[in-house]
């Protein structure tokens, strides 16, 4: 297979970070290696690949190299879950539209989706470690949307903008919503906050099953997957060392759903 | 180049066959050792009461889970759930093993497993073993507050996991586990951050948390259970080509509440398994896997066989299910 994009180019470099290259990709180790060494982008992911690996080694001498606290932060700035903020920050915006809403919910999530599905930690994967702490203080932006939202409908029972629940289908970030283009003034804060939903990022049918790039997410397939197995973890022979502990896998959540 | 004489080349080859010599005694200590752990892990993982929290990371995310484990009258029950997000459990006793998935409000019921101890290997297996794997104890450590003794496994190719364990001291419990692959890169782990050894735990603790709501949810009331030996039209597998060390170590049938009935073939290297399971067409054919998936350290091939689909699923790489899934053939009993 040839590379003749970035985003191959990443994906191959993934698999060869993972050791899982096929005998016959077209192409050695050592050249694909000299292609990635021409192209900023893919040395870049070769880079955090490693990254990933150290940190999850805690071996983090290697990678804690001059300007990482710097590319993490910017790397967090550019999360689709720290959007809250940019969301708070809309009352100087002077629109919002329900499709825009949308629109920018599609955009953060697809910005939000891994590049690969494998189980090869992708580039972004060093910084996930950090989205419980962007939880935290998501968490306690949240708090304190809702706080103030709902002492402002209990005191002045805003008539004010509709808020439009976002369904349950996929929505894995927050979301300002608005029912219709109202314009919002720029000083009027409280009016504003009052009109803002924010779903919060869960998602009730989390499993961590990865399809193939090429394969749409099946709920039914995952099911069967996880039956499978369970039955398979009951007899295999590392589970009578493990005991429940290998069933960890199925019973887990995938709080961070980065699928579609 | 050097020249020597005779005799200290006589003595150079004394040297160097007294430290293979050395070597190798070392190595089969190390291997016996190890797989002595190991067993006891597993007996201790089955015959003891206890109950604690341990952490799951996997993939730069990490998740608590608690788990309770009861040993009484030489019945084995246990409860495992998810502290964080949806609230699913396990429940597992000496008949069956129950998946609890409140999102979706389903339950899953399976036929439970008599958990046997790690079979016991010979000194050939032992052999074998040797080529797939290297075996180290490593030194004490520090696990949830108790001592720790660690051991490495490391795998000699590409086609299984290694493993770094931390075993209690005391109990022989395991209560850290690295899974990493053959060039040490880390795939997931799991580790205990607290645990008590009790002499009992209460039955309210090894009940589902929603007993009482489970009444209105879909609930597989036929549980899928395992017959030894099958006498089956199912084909079994003809050829097939599979990484070095994995043998046959089971065939049966799993009986579907839906679509009947699945054979599972189960491989084995001693220590990773992956099983074949081979089906015929489900009636709402979107419930296959066709192409590859994983979770983790676990992965799925699923491929068409004439009528029947396979999939093969095991705490495996990615490349080993593959060159299992891609080169199997059927043949009929």
């Amino acid at each position: 297979m040839k590379h003749n994009d970035s985003q191959s180019l990443k994906a191959a470099l993934s698999a060869l970070a993972d050791n899982e290259r096929g005998d016959n990709e077209g192409m050695t180790d050592a050249e694909l290696i000299g292609l990635a060494c021409k192209d900023k982008e893919a040395m870049l992911s070769w880079q955090c690949a490693h990254l990933t690996r150290d940190v999850l080694q805690a071996d983090y001498t290697a990678a804690l190299q001059p300007g990482f606290a710097a590319r993490v932060s910017a790397q967090i700035a550019a999360e689709a879950p720290l959007q809250i903020d940019t969301d708070y920050q809309m009352k100087s915006e002077r629109v919002v539209s329900l499709s825009d809403a949308r629109q920018r919910a599609a955009q953060g999530k697809r910005a939000r989706q891994p590049a690969s599905r494998s189980a090869v930690p992708n580039q972004n994967e060093p910084f996930k470690l950090w989205k419980p702490v962007a939880g935290l203080g998501l968490a306690a932006s949240l708090a304190g949307a809702t706080l103030l939202f709902s002492q402002i409908w209990q005191t002045e029972k805003l008539d004010g903008p509709q808020v439009a629940e976002s369904s349950g289908d996929a929505v894995t970030q927050p979301v300002v919503i608005a029912e219709t283009d109202t314009v919002i003034e720029s000083n009027d804060v409280e009016t504003l906050q009052a009109s803002v939903h924010v779903s919060v990022p869960m998602e009730n049918r989390g499993t961590r099953w990865r399809m193939d790039s090429d394969l749409p997410r099946n709920e039914q397939i995952e099911q069967r997957l996880n039956t499978l197995l369970t039955n398979h973890l009951e007899d295999a022979s590392m589970g009578r060392v493990t005991g429940m502990m290998s069933h960890s896998r199925v019973v887990g959540y995938d709080s961070v759903q980065g699928d579609q | 180049m050097a020249t020597f004489s005779p005799d200290i080349r006589r003595a150079k080859v004394l040297l160097a066959g007294l430290c293979l010599l050395v070597t190798t005694t070392s190595f089969a200590d190390s291997m016996a050792t190890g797989r002595d752990l190991i067993e006891k892990m597993s007996k201790a993982s089955q015959g003891l009461t206890y109950s604690g929290a341990f952490v799951f990371a996997h993939g730069g995310e990490l998740e608590t889970m608690r788990i309770y484990h009861s040993y009484s009258g030489g019945v084995e029950r246990e409860r495992l759930m998810s502290l964080s997000g949806e609230a699913r459990e396990i429940i597992r006793d000496a008949e069956n093993v129950v998946c609890i998935w409140p999102g979706s409000k389903s339950v899953s019921i399976s036929k439970s497993t008599p958990r046997t101890p790690f079979p016991e290997f010979d000194a050939d297996q032992l052999g074998q073993l040797a080529k797939l794997y290297k075996f180290k104890r490593s030194g004490m450590d520090r696990v949830a507050g108790r001592k720790a003794e660690v051991v490495d496994i490391r795998p000699l190719d590409n086609y299984r996991y290694g493993y770094r364990l931390w075993i209690d001291a005391e109990t022989f419990l395991m209560l850290r586990s690295v899974m990493s692959d053959n060039r040490g890169a880390v795939i997931e782990q799991v580790m205990y951050t607290e645990i008590e050894f009790p002499d009992s735990i209460a039955p309210e603790l090894l009940r589902p948390s929603v007993e009482g709501e489970r009444q209105e949810w879909a609930v597989d009331l036929d549980p899928p259970h395992l017959v030894e030996t099958p006498d089956t039209d199912i084909p079994g597998i003809g050829n097939f080509t599979a990484p070095a060390g994995f043998t046959l170590m089971s065939d049966k049938v799993l009986m579907l509440p839906e679509d009947s009935v699945v054979r599972r073939i189960m491989y084995t290297d001693g220590l990773a398994s992956m099983s074949v399971y081979i089906a015929s067409p489900a009636d709402n054919s979107q419930s296959e896997l066709l192409g590859f998936s994983g979770m983790g350290a676990v992965h799925a091939f699923g491929v068409m066989q004439g009528n029947w689909h396979v999939t093969v699923v095991g705490e495996v790489p990615k490349s080993t299910v593959k060159m299992m899934g891609r080169s199997l053939t059927l043949a009929g009993r």
